[in-house]
């Protein structure tokens, strides 16, 4: 087993390997930016490396440096978390060049399924049904007569896409010159290459994911699905495990078709697979995430397994330590993701302080958190904050402790929150039916507003109470040093609208 | 001894009083007097009983702001304000100026004082947390002003750019 592990990543995931580190016995390096010289992950490790400036391409996207480090400070391995350079296939082949140990898939195998032409061509071949679509020219005029056959609506999207980044819907043949240009401009700035294909459509698709996993033996298996259909600008907001969809019968299809996956590319370490399910519940490959996932604390909490434990075991060479029929679904999971932005405008970024966190604890309720009180969101990284998972009997039992948890998970501060728009989605009928197609938010959530803007009697009667009693431990301690200058609020202590009344 | 607390709720101003009288305080809010009993209290936790029940209260005041965690409810409070603060839908229409819907990094200024623009044209993009958001023109016009450049952090609400509207452009 390794010594030493460098974890190139921040934030909750960067915690969370840490901790997975640490209960094995092994030491653990962190990276930084300057941004987060003091965020939560970088006293949690054993050594802290500052790497460069802010921006993620002065620092957590500079393979070099972070290669440099995990040698200089004698580690054996990179674990490269979920974004950043977890699949980008030329830094894990560096980080092997180097001498170490990627925690991960191999190179070939991240490039493999990087483009998402040659992904479904790959997995077409293995004999698993994709998406109707056409990729066998990138030139306009095949592309519009191939899409004349298609029909319509269908999407075209960047062979190096991904995000949404180079998507577009279109409706009809009309349409399709206009997105195809744009498709195109979007994914050159995004990704230098502005390949597209075409993809039919599918309309009131769920969105559901298979945990895969490989070693070197050849042993291949998958820890069923994630329901990961509640999304809003393609990015999820909230998974749940099993699948309110999926019967025995169709998880057996699609695990096995996973599997079949994982074989036919000789992949090794974890790894998801993404389905399209359509009303007539058929599905279709939609793309592979060689890496770990967000949303993996739902398999983690029905399998008994530690997925982050076993990506370390698989990497050092150990065989699986469970075969597919040691494995079962125990209860229901669902996990929401804490996003710092406002649902109440279209779901865009915020920043900001954020000087008082409260986490909710209990039996079988998880946290997996990347801040701290005192912390600040800033705007160069992900707005995923942190994730809330619980497990409980079935899917009801697992809404109701969900939104207790919610309810007890403060956040206060500058920054805006999901948190109550989270409870307003539980409490929703068509989620609490398990009836959440892909366009589920934009449905029924576009004009969203928070239901509490207006305070209470009692919680004025309560800020009232806290003010008169004049206590440090409720001033929040940087606050005065922090304010902006030119800000055009007067001091709390100097405001002018109270009087003492003798 | 009396104090008097005052928040600005929407349009509305509401006054509390509140009265010590040793760990007792009698707060009285339009009329209505509760019995607060306090409990302990932590770094930003409250432990207090109002009218018998009890309750746990989390409270920050950081600035001109106090905000405030109970039963599951947040809000965000401020004293009344002397200062109007003019609203973001106000100033789009009263002076033609258009502002950051977000918090960002200008990454690209398509647009130069003087130009003319026809709706829905991209003028600026601003970049936060992976994030590209266009700031489009919402009606055919002149660009005025430029209140930002290449490389700047502005706020949410910022004013990015004045855009004049031409109607012949409409």
């Amino acid at each position: 087993m390794f010594k030493k592990i460098l974890i190139a990543n921040r934030g909750e995931i960067a915690v969370r390997i840490i901790r997975a580190c640490q209960e094995m016995g092994i030491a653990t390096v962190a990276v930084y930016s300057e941004a987060d010289a003091s965020a939560r992950h970088t006293w949690l490790a054993d050594e802290s490396v500052l790497i460069g400036a802010s921006p993620p391409g002065d620092s957590y996207l500079c393979a070099d440096r972070i290669i440099a480090s995990a040698q200089q400070l004698n580690c054996d391995a990179i674990h490269p978390g979920y974004g950043f350079l977890a699949e980008n296939a030329a830094f894990a082949a560096a980080v092997a060049q180097a001498g170490l140990t990627f925690i991960g898939p191999s190179a070939e195998a991240i490039r493999l399924m990087g483009a998402k032409t040659t992904a479904r061509a790959t997995m077409q071949a293995a004999g698993l049904p994709v998406v109707p679509g056409y990729q066998a020219s990138n030139l306009d005029a095949d592309l519009l007569t191939a899409a004349a056959q298609l029909g319509f609506p269908l999407l075209v999207k960047a062979t190096a896409g991904g995000g949404g980044k180079g998507m577009r819907l279109v409706k009809t043949a009309e349409e399709l010159p206009d997105a195809l240009q744009s498709a195109r401009r979007e994914a050159l700035n995004a990704f230098g290459d502005d390949t597209v294909y075409l993809e039919k459509l599918i309309e009131n698709a769920h969105h559901i994911e298979f945990q895969v996993f490989g070693d070197q033996f050849g042993n291949a298996l998958h820890l069923f699905e994630r329901e990961c259909s509640v999304q809003r600008r393609h990015q999820k907001i909230l998974e749940e495990t099993p699948s309110p969809l999926l019967d025995d019968e169709l998880r057996a299809r699609m695990g096995a078709a996973a599997v079949n996956a994982v074989q036919a590319i000789g992949y090794v370490n974890a790894g998801t697979l993404e389905f399209l399910v359509d009303e007539q519940r058929n599905f279709y490959f939609l793309e592979m995430n060689t890496r770990l996932q967000v949303e993996h604390p739902i398999t983690e909490l029905i399998t008994g397994i530690d997925l982050v434990q076993t990506q370390l075991r698989v990497a050092a060479g150990e065989p699986l330590p469970f075969r597919q029929a040691d494995l079962t679904q125990r209860g229901h999971a669902i996990e929401c993701r804490i996003y710092a932005e406002d649902p109440a405008n279209n779901f865009l970024p915020a920043v900001g302080k954020v000087w008082h966190i409260a986490e909710p604890t209990g039996p079988n309720v998880r946290v997996d958190s990347g801040i701290t009180s005192g912390d600040e969101v800033t705007l160069y990284y992900d707005p995923l904050i942190a994730k809330l998972a619980v497990l409980a009997a079935d899917r009801a039992a697992a809404i109701r402790k969900l939104d207790w948890a919610l309810s007890q998970y403060i956040i206060l501060g500058e920054v805006i929150t999901n948190l109550s728009f989270l409870r307003d989605l539980l409490a929703h009928a068509a989620f609490q039916a398990g009836e959440t197609p892909i366009d589920f938010i934009e449905k029924h959530f576009t004009a969203w507003q928070a239901p509490d803007v207006m305070p209470s009697d009692l919680a004025l009667v309560v800020a009232a109470v806290a003010e008169s009693l004049n206590q440090p431990a409720l001033v929040a301690s940087a606050a005065r040093a922090d304010r902006a200058p030119g800000d055009p609020y007067s001091p709390w202590q100097n405001l002018t609208g109270w009087r003492a009344t003798g | 001894m009396k104090t008097e607390y005052q928040y600005q709720t929407g349009d509305q101003v509401r006054t509390v009083t509140v009265e010590r009288n040793g760990d007792q305080l009698q707060v009285t809010l339009d009329g209505v007097a509760y019995q607060v009993e306090l409990g302990r209290s932590t770094p930003h936790r409250l432990d207090l009983t109002v009218d018998g029940v009890r309750l746990t209260a989390h409270v920050v005041q950081a600035g001109a702001k106090l905000y405030l965690a109970l039963n599951g409810a947040t809000w965000v409070l401020q004293h009344p304000n002397p200062v109007q603060r003019r609203r973001s839908g106000d100033v789009e229409q009263a002076s033609g100026a258009l502002i950051a819907a977000m918090p960002g990094q200008v990454i690209r200024l398509l647009v130069d004082e003087g130009d003319l623009v026809a709706r829905g044209d991209t003028l600026a993009v601003l970049e936060a947390m992976k994030m590209e958001l266009r700031v489009t023109a919402p009606y055919a016009g002149r660009v005025d002003k430029v209140h930002c450049g290449v490389g700047d952090v502005v706020a949410r609400s910022q004013v990015l750019l004045e855009l004049a509207p031409l109607d012949k452009f409409a």
